[in-house]
């Protein structure tokens, strides 16, 4: 045991370095599991805290019966009946079950008819704020919102009238309640998205007079008893524990939420029972990001411990190689091979076992502060059975190569043994093992190259493509660093010589050469990767959410936002209005209405967007906009063939209304003038929008009128006839200024001519790679109040900021012309940066305009969603491989430098006692280790570039390709270029140092150490 | 102190016809070609002889660390060329002791002079085989002082004799010694050399040792010259001696082979107990004045 002892200390390093690369073996091993199974457990955190709760929730509802009354005989389904339906061990996974129960009596405040929502839910009182009286306990008493209180005058100690209209009882019944409290409802996930505020003195639709009310809190009891009145909607509502929740219980729960569905009876005659949840699909996405991490992480670790066991296999070889000394004496000295491999292992055995134990903790421990301070939602380290698999596996696979490096030392012939210095390699020559792996290497970079290698297993396409070439590289290394070497001498430059003698002879030279250039191809794929990764992330970010902050409002009113949006631009355009439009349409998938030179500012538009946007421009007709409670128009020259009364009508229209008609009366022919007035709703104001004939369905009407007093009605241009199979309608000018206007009905009801102030094609720009349709191209598609219209199609650009692929980009001024804006559109304001104080700003400007903002989305949160992804964070895993794939390469040069300092010193002593000078001997001494690190880190960062190219095209970057794909793949310069950098001054300084250092060793007295 | 037995128990050395070649740059080399050598157990012999003369090659040969191209070598009852690596492994447990030229070679680093003799006695004891306690090994060389000493605090010459205490630890029946007193200063080299010889006389161990040295050679009982690959003559204290080749050759002494340049003829005559060579050039001039 001794013998051990002193062989450590005597080469202290050798032990060290021995017992670190064995150690970083055993650490990426039982890493890989640890940390695998971690980020599993922070994506399955995520999907919980991402997703809305209605999501990640179970919510079984009953609904009463809306059409068959009569058959509503068995009263409701009950909060308690319907959790019955779950299974005990899919309710052990859920941390909180809220029981809830609504109904939507009529009712009267004050006398006033109202209509609302009466809620109750267990432990809803410790979601509220109770601002005045108290929370509701007592059957028939209730808590009312703020809004309540304020508008419908609701305090404390008032009384509402419901009329209890369940079907079942037969009668209709009159019920007081009694306000004992006033809320606010605190935000959170117990309400399972029920906002309980919002809708206080909104009007009802289809119900004239009747008015909204915010929900009402009452207690169960006032819901349902014997007597009263039966719920509309009775829930059980299941939480999940966000922080707490295993990815095992999680993938779990789609089977126990298919067994709840088997045993609930959905075609009940007492209402509808279901169930509602997102669990299966955020599951499925849960699994598909676990198969990518199951994937992606031990691909990046192998590749890690690959190359720590081809470092540590050198590492072997040399130590081993510098005990050959030793091996010879022991045979000499009769020991046989068996007990001088036994001697030999002795030493290695006792550092693999140590460095298991040392590497295993470490793992934890890495792994530990990966999930402490890498990954989301600090999910916990879980050693395991695959931990102690990696761990044991490991320790074998140290085992076995420490063997074969002891047995390939100790079967070879003593005489060999006893030589100091192997022969110099001459020429190409490659060794059996070496022609191996070259084969190997070479078959796994076709398979890589042809495709072979899909999605994540591809990350190893790199380190096969690097495995190649350095071996190619350390190969032509002997032969032509000898070439070199030749040629300096003839030219009389000796360091140089020496320098290449050295690397041509040295096998240490030709190892680090293979290794740099592994791990400079290894750190310049990862860092491109990562660049790449984070730069498409960003790109799919800005494409997902359009700027930089959207916020979502609870109006779209479009003059009052725009309004408020002005008073923000003031000083400079920061924010912009935006209305989008969605529909199934076959031709496009929706209509984003903007302002164009805001947007294009907003959204840091290019010069293509800038062009397109352009061409948005609003058309040149000026609207022709009058004010009053009456219009007068003056018809002239009248001829008209009518084969019934032919109307003549005017349409006026103002922001966000449909245009009205107005009827001017009957059209007789004449050849005097008549002026007619007519009440028309345009006190505020309003613009004139078209002008035709009304006739009955069938008639055939036509003939012409001029239309005066002159000017009013614009150039003849400034209008849009139109003739088709519905008739025909023309524009021209009479001699007296006055706007003439023939027409024909051929059977419609009315023909109608718009001013040109609403273009009868809507000027649209096109995105998406598939909709690249010809300029000029009319389609249909969603108008801005969801109704289809014509689009000419004025441009084209595969993606525009916020757009869907077939979206229509739209001037918002123009698309509204005419439209209601209250038709299912979402307005939203576009910010130019996601500052706290711009948010502030515009929030206060849309409240000055009664408008609220709802929530908002932004680039930064966007980017995180992508990036806590299991695509995302094991990108930057890579990295970190890269980087200690980097220190794997400093960590070879050094022990590859401590295994034969002493034969390099000795041979520069040599030389030095040959009579060549110093620093020359320095120079040559510096320049081997050097020029190897240099071209190998070159090397590796073209193989590294060039692998990354090969790689990214198949490496998932996302969980899901985004639905606008941003994607582009071209390498990040900056980021190589700056890994090359680091790789080249850590491994050059490195080679510096070493060089130095055995130069200041090669004193003439090593020349006695042969004594 | 515990001693094994000093008897006698040198082991006879005898090689026949022995030719080793290796290959080298592509080519054929032969390093030995033909050599008889015949050394009685327990007799100290010196192998002198010019750089690639083939010496150390002789001696790699007698310590069983490559086999022979042809011919046969005997140590003891065994003959070296045809024994197992098991049976060579007990040899050299037991019987023979090669001590490299370069007393660190010799030497495992990191252990201490008395774990040094250990390491090399292990499998002599292994096997059974009686030996001396370390210290007593040590102190034969005069080291026991230095027991514990680290190796690197040793003088050269020191080294050198702990090189001979550990190449004789396994008391020998044969110690083949590669330029033991190289590099030694002079009484160092003399303490080295007197050190064997005394290990040589007390414990009967054959001796063989390579030296350039002629003051070394010139204390040894017998040398042998090696030239060429063969054996060109013998010394027998500080006298020189041809050796009549098994197929008859006898090569001259280098001082002969000047006067008498290649090509010269002989005539040996036989005067009594000795005999004579009388170079016949004057007659090779006649003839060829005749012949011109």
């Amino acid at each position: 045991m001794h013998r051990v002892r002193d062989s450590l200390r005597h080469r202290p390093w050798q032990g060290v370095s021995l017992f670190l690369l064995a150690a970083l073996i055993v650490t990426a091993a039982s890493f890989t599991p640890l940390f695998t199974r971690s980020l599993e457990q922070s994506v399955t955190r995520t999907t919980l805290h991402d997703n809305a709760v209605v999501d990640t929730g179970v919510q079984l509802g009953w609904t009463g019966p809306e059409q068959n009354i009569t058959a509503y005989s068995g009263g409701p389904i009950m909060p308690d009946a319907l959790t019955g339906y779950v299974p005990s061990a899919v309710r052990r996974s859920f941390a909180a079950q809220v029981l809830g129960l609504q109904a939507e009596p009529a009712g009267t405040v004050h006398g006033d008819p109202y209509a609302g929502t009466v809620v109750w839910r267990t432990g809803m009182c410790a979601h509220v704020r109770i601002v005045a009286g108290r929370c509701p306990a007592q059957k028939d008493t209730i808590a009312v919102s703020e809004a309540d209180s304020r508008g419908l005058g609701l305090r404390p100690g008032s009384t509402v009238s419901i009329t209890d209209e369940s079907p079942g009882h037969g009668r209709t019944a009159q019920v007081t309640l009694t306000v004992v409290g006033v809320y606010q409802q605190i935000p959170g996930t117990y309400w399972y998205g029920l906002t309980l505020t919002g809708y206080s003195g909104q009007g009802v639709a289809g119900a004239a007079g009747v008015v909204q009310h915010d929900d009402w809190l009452t207690p169960e009891s006032t819901l349902y008893s014997d007597q009263l009145h039966y719920p509309s909607l009775a829930s059980s509502l299941f939480l999940l524990p966000r922080d707490d929740l295993g990815v095992d219980a999680f993938r779990r729960l789609p089977t126990g939420l298919r067994a709840i569905e088997r045993r609930l009876d959905l075609s009940s005659d007492s209402g509808r029972v279901y169930v509602n949840t997102g669990i299966p699909s955020l599951v499925a996405d849960v699994d598909h990001q676990q198969h990518q991490a199951r994937v992606t992480v031990p691909t990046l670790m192998v590749q890690l411990g690959l190359l720590c066991l081809v470092v540590l296999w050198l590492v072997l070889t040399a130590v081993t190689d510098q005990r050959r000394p030793e091996i010879a004496l022991a045979l000499l000295r009769g020991r046989g091979r068996r007990r001088a491999r036994r001697m030999l292992l002795g030493e290695l055995v006792p550092i693999m076992v140590a460095a298991t134990l040392a590497g295993g903790v470490a793992g934890v421990g890495v792994a530990w502060s990966a999930a402490s301070w890498y990954l989301p939602h600090t999910p916990p380290v879980e050693p395991g059975r695959d931990f102690a698999l990696a761990t044991a596996g490991s320790l074998v696979v140290l085992l076995v190569v420490s063997v074969i490096a002891a047995v390939r030392v100790t079967r070879e012939p003593v005489e060999r043994l006893l030589r100091r210095v192997g022969p110099r390699v001459r020429g190409l020559r490659v060794g059996v093992g070496q022609a191996m792996l070259l084969a190997a290497s070479a078959a796994l970079v076709l398979v890589f190259v042809t495709g072979g290698l899909n999605g994540s297993a591809s990350a190893l396409g790199p380190s096969f493509l690097a495995l190649l070439v350095g071996i190619v590289l350390s190969i032509l290394v002997p032969p032509l660093a000898t070439a070199w070497s030749r040629r300096q001498l003839r030219r009389g430059r000796v360091a140089s010589a020496l320098a290449g003698l050295d690397a041509a002879r040295s096998t240490a030279t030709r190892r680090a050469v293979a290794l740099v250039t592994v791990a400079t191809a290894l750190l310049v794929f990862a860092v491109d990767a990562d660049a790449v990764g984070a730069r498409n992330r960003e790109d799919a970010a800005v494409q997902y959410v359009g700027a930089a902050r959207v916020l979502d409002l609870d109006s779209t009113e479009v003059p009052a936002i725009e309004k408020a949006v002005a008073a923000v631009n003031a000083h400079g355009v920061r924010a912009t209005t935006v209305l989008q439009q969605t529909s199934v349409s076959a031709t496009a998938s929706g209509t984003l209405g903007v302002v164009p030179d805001e947007f294009g500012q907003v959204v840091g538009a290019d010069a293509g967007l800038r062009a397109a946007l352009q061409k948005l421009a609003a058309p040149a007709a000026a609207p022709i906009r009058v004010q009053g409670s009456s219009l007068a128009v003056t018809v002239t020259h009248a001829q008209v063939s009518a084969t019934s009364p032919a109307h003549l009508a005017v349409l006026v229209t103002f922001p966000g209304r449909t245009p009205i008609p107005v009827d001017f009366g009957r059209l007789r022919s004449t050849d005097q003038a008549r002026t007619i007035r007519r009440s028309v709703p345009c006190s505020a104001g309003c613009e004139i929008v078209g002008v035709g004939v009304s006739s009955n369905p069938g008639a055939d009407d036509s003939g012409s009128f001029g239309l005066g007093p002159a000017g009013r009605w614009g150039r003849p241009d400034d209008w849009q006839g139109f003739a088709n199979h519905s008739g025909k309608i023309g524009f021209g000018a009479e001699a007296d200024g006055s706007l003439l206007v023939t027409f024909d009905t051929e059977g419609s009801d009315s023909v109608v001519g718009d001013h040109a102030w609403i273009p009868d094609a809507l000027p649209a720009v096109v995105t998406g790679a598939r909709y690249d349709g010809d300029d000029g191209r009319r389609y249909t598609g969603p108008g801005v109040d969801g109704v289809d219209r014509t689009f000419r199609q004025v441009g084209h650009l595969a993606r525009v900021p916020g757009a869907d692929g077939g979206t229509s980009i739209v001037n918002l001024d123009v698309a509204t012309r005419g439209k209601p804006y209250d038709q299912g559109q979402a307005v939203t304001v576009w910010l130019a940066d996601d500052s706290p104080g711009l948010l502030r700003t515009v929030t206060t400007a849309l409240h000055r305009q009664g408008v609220s903002v709802l929530g908002s989305n932004t680039v930064a949160q966007r980017r995180m969603y992508y990036e806590r992804s299991a695509a995302g964070l094991t990108l930057g895993l890579g990295v970190g491989v890269g980087i200690v794939g980097l220190l794997i390469a400093v960590l070879v040069l050094l022990v590859l430098a401590i295994s034969r300092w002493r034969t390099r010193s000795y041979d520069l002593a040599a030389l030095r006692m040959a009579g060549i000078a110093a620093p020359a001997l320095r120079r040559s001494s510096v320049a081997a280790e050097l020029v190897a690190a240099l071209l190998a880190v070159l090397v590796g960062a073209l193989v590294g570039v060039g692998g990354a190219a090969l790689a990214l095209r198949r490496l998932p970057l996302f969980t899901q390709p985004p639905a606008v794909s941003t994607l582009t793949l071209m390498p990040a310069w900056w980021a190589c270029l700056g890994a090359a950098l680091a790789a080249a001054v850590v491994l050059g300084l490195t080679g510096w140092c070493i060089g130095r250092a055995t130069d200041g060793r090669a004193e003439l007295g090593r020349l006695r150490e042969a004594q | 102190m515990t001693s094994a037995t000093s008897a006698s128990h040198g082991l006879p050395i005898s090689t026949r016809r022995l030719v080793h070649i290796y290959r080298t740059e592509g080519h054929d080399v032969a390093a030995l070609s033909g050599v008889d050598l015949e050394i009685r157990a327990g007799e100290m012999v010196g192998l002198l002889g010019p750089s690639g003369a083939g010496k150390s090659t002789l001696l790699s040969l007698l310590g069983g660390l490559f086999r022979p191209s042809a011919g046969k070598i005997h140590i003891g009852a065994d003959e070296l060329s045809v024994v197992s690596a098991r049976r060579l492994d007990e040899l050299r447990a037991t019987e023979v002791s090669l001590m490299l030229q370069g007393a660190g070679r010799n030497l495992v680093p990191y252990l201490s002079p008395i774990d040094n003799v250990a390491f090399a006695q292990a499998s002599a004891r292994a096997l059974g085989k009686q030996l001396d306690d370390p210290h007593d090994v040590l102190a034969r060389v005069g080291l026991d002082a230095d027991a514990h000493t680290d190796l690197h605090r040793l003088t050269p010459g020191h080294r050198q004799l702990l090189a001979v205490a550990v190449a004789t630890a396994n008391r020998p029946g044969v110690l083949l010694a590669d330029e033991p007193t190289s590099q030694l200063q002079h009484a160092a080299a003399n303490l080295v050399l007197d050190t064997i010889a005394a290990i040589n006389a007390e414990t009967g161990t054959t001796v063989v040792l390579v030296t350039h040295d002629p003051a070394v050679a010139a204390r040894l009982p017998r040398t042998v010259t090696i030239r060429d690959g063969k054996i060109g003559g013998e010394g027998r204290s500080g006298e020189e001696y041809s050796v009549v080749t098994a197929d008859g050759f006898l090569p001259l002494p280098a001082h002969a082979l000047a006067a008498l340049p290649p090509g010269t003829l002989l005539r040996v005559h036989h005067d009594g107990d000795h005999f004579v060579l009388l170079p016949e050039t004057e007659a090779l001039a006649d003839d060829e004045e005749v012949g011109a």
